[in-house]
């Protein structure tokens, strides 16, 4: 009996529903976890509840509890404040971003004074784009926000609201200021052609750099399932970083463009630095490293 | 009603919950009475335990009959002395049982990947390929035993609580590396523990030119600022990176734990600013299991070496497709 009634609350207890693929919590199991905890504290101070219930009133009640929750498990339902820690991050909250980005910006801004060092004008230009930019996200975020909002209560239309939650994650962590940002057109306006050309050895040096960083990380992840000698590691290292360009951004996609990238290269150059076996396993990997071309595309980190 | 529903199931949090652990102790201790090291087994020889799931590690063996009684055969004097491997001295608790069930499958891969590797560089002969095939499945549960008690201490807030888990392919490395060492011509032995040597170095250089590009994207760092934190992490390396490897290359909102001492003089003002206010993430323990999808070369099987062998004597051709790489 013990066992059973117990068993009856533990499966009354609070249930963290997860949304799948998201995880976010399900506002029903959050309140009746909430209204545990004021009750726990309420009983300690009284002392005297022990003798409250016997055991088969008890059990009935549980039954009741348990409906209650399933009642509240199907309404489903995503806080408003996941939204933001999809988009920003760590648990963080708009604000939070805005706060985040305000510091990249001003951290960027620095990076070019130290390059190219800018006259106050320039310098207040590359500040009101980088503003620009940034005001530009966030009026996309608010759109989405918006579209969230209509759909987080409906589990049919959510899905695709997450194919638009992406593509922001990804704006934030691959760098605000690239190419395609408003401060980067300030930039080819504003500076004069010698400051530029060093700004664009300077950008092109730190890509280089999280090339290298991605080849050396992909060729390790590799030799978990592919061992190889150092000779042999060294010269596939050598091959990728001459012959593959480093990622338009910065982020996770990298190494998936090295891939991409060490998949495109003739087989006359790659093949003789393996062995019959080591290249046969390579080649599987190589093949889903293709499949990802098109995603790679989408997201403009190859032409 | 609602007062009387909350009451009681606050009733029930209270007192009838700690009976419930009592009971199911019970009635799992009436079932699998706790393992007491008695006073003999103290004296006796070490005995290997056999958690559950070693069974299936057996089963999984897929070797030919004949070629796993050579390799047993063999195995007899592989030079590895049973106190080698004193992690089975000890009776294995419920938990790392459960671990070990969970880590076999994930690791024999890997195991299989370095048997591939050490044919490679030490280029055994028949008989040295049989005694290290014979010895690679305790080489492998030993490792996996390593790695299951290292998640189980490291979980457990044990005293003495190892600051990193061992990393999974090291410990099948170091377990080859032994019946090797005793076995095989101390010139192949010295190859295969040169090459490891390079392979855990350039693994760690992997790591370091990762963590500085997530530096990076942060704190918008000068070529000077890169190069010396490279250095100043490669200086004070700590084995915990090792473990955050797949959120330092797959997740970008991942920021990794540093000392302070070791990046915060690198830093300019603003930079110190931003790094202090940054949100680290501890050290995520993911082992090392992952290769992007890639295939795991696995051709160390001494039944097809010695029959491409006697193929080519004879002078035929042997299907060597037929060695499951590309998986």
């Amino acid at each position: 009996m013990t066992y059973s009634v117990s068993q009856n609350i533990m499966d009354a207890l609070p249930k963290t529903r997860v949304c799948r693929r998201t995880g976010g919590f399900v506002r029903g199991s959050y309140r009746f976890r909430t209204s545990i905890s004021a009750i726990l504290a309420t009983v300690l101070v009284a002392g005297n509840a022990a003798h409250a219930q016997n055991l088969d009133d008890f059990h009935d009640v549980i039954v009741e509890e348990k409906a209650a929750v399933r009642e509240a498990d199907v309404a489903f339902e995503v806080s408003p404040r996941q939204f933001d820690q999809w988009v920003f991050g760590g648990g963080q909250s708009a604000a939070q971003g805005r706060r985040h980005l305000d510091s990249l910006l001003a951290l960027h801004v620095e990076s070019i004074d130290r390059v190219c060092s800018l006259t106050d004008p320039q310098r207040a230009k590359l500040e009101l784009a980088g503003r620009g930019d940034i005001k530009r996200f966030f009026d996309e975020v608010e759109d989405v926000r918006q579209e969230f909002m209509e759909v987080r209560r409906d589990q049919q239309k959510f899905n695709p609201i997450w194919q638009k939650i992406s593509p922001l994650q990804l704006k934030l962590n691959s760098g605000m200021f690239q190419h395609d940002s408003l401060v980067y057109k300030v930039l080819q306006r504003t500076l004069e052609s010698e400051q530029f050309a060093r700004y664009e050895d300077h950008s092109l040096e730190r890509l280089r750099f999280h090339h290298r960083a991605n080849v050396a990380m992909v060729v390790a992840m590799l030799e978990n399932g592919i061992p190889l000698r150092d000779e042999q590691r060294q010269s596939f290292i050598k091959l990728m970083l001459d012959e593959t360009d480093p990622p338009r951004a910065y982020g996770q996609y990298g190494y998936y463009v090295v891939l991409y990238q060490a998949s495109e290269l003739p087989e006359e150059e790659v093949k003789p630095i393996f062995d019959e076996g080591q290249w046969r396993a390579l080649r599987a990997c190589f093949r889903r490293a293709k499949a990802m071309e098109p995603t790679l595309k989408k997201i403009k980190l190859i032409p | 009603m609602n007062q009387r529903i909350r009451l009681a199931v606050a009733t029930a949090v209270l007192f009838v919950f700690p009976t419930v652990g009592f009971t199911q102790q019970a009635e799992r201790e009436k079932k699998e009475p706790r393992a007491e090291i008695k006073e003999e087994d103290k004296e006796a020889k070490p005995q290997i335990h056999f958690p559950p799931g070693y069974e299936q590690a057996a089963a999984a063996d897929e070797r030919p009959a004949a070629a796993k009684a050579a390799a047993a055969e063999a195995v007899e004097d592989d030079g590895v002395e049973q106190n080698d491997v004193d992690v089975f001295a000890e009776k294995v608790e419920p938990n790392v049982a459960n671990l070990e069930n969970q880590f076999l499958p994930r690791m024999r891969p890997l195991l299989k990947a370095e048997l591939s590797f050490v044919k490679r560089v030490c280029r055994p002969d028949r008989r040295q390929r049989q005694v290290i095939a014979g010895a690679s499945e305790r080489c492998l549960k030993v490792a996996v035993r390593k790695y299951a008690m290292g998640q189980v201490q490291l979980m457990g807030g044990r005293r003495g609580r190892p600051s990193a888990l061992p990393v999974p392919n090291r410990l099948i490395q170091e377990e080859l590396l032994k019946v090797i060492r005793g076995n095989l011509d101390p010139r192949q032995a010295e190859r295969y523990e040169q090459e490891v040597a390079k392979r855990v170095a350039s693994r760690q250089h992997a790591a370091v030119l990762g963590m500085v590009a997530k530096l990076d994207n942060a704190l918008v760092l000068s070529h000077k600022q890169r190069e010396q934190l490279c250095e100043s992490l490669s200086k004070h390396w700590q084995e915990p990176w090792n473990q955050s490897w797949q959120m330092v290359m797959l997740n970008n909102q991942y920021l990794p734990q540093i000392p302070d001492k070791n990046i915060v003089p690198l830093l300019n003002e603003r930079q110190r600013d931003v790094w202090r206010r940054a949100r680290k993430q501890g050290h995520i323990y993911r082992g090392w299991f992952g290769n992007m999808g890639a295939g795991v070369l696995d051709d160390f099987d001494v039944e097809l070496e010695v029959a491409s062998e006697e193929a080519a004597a004879a002078g035929k051709n042997v299907d060597k497709e037929a060695i499951p790489a590309d998986n």
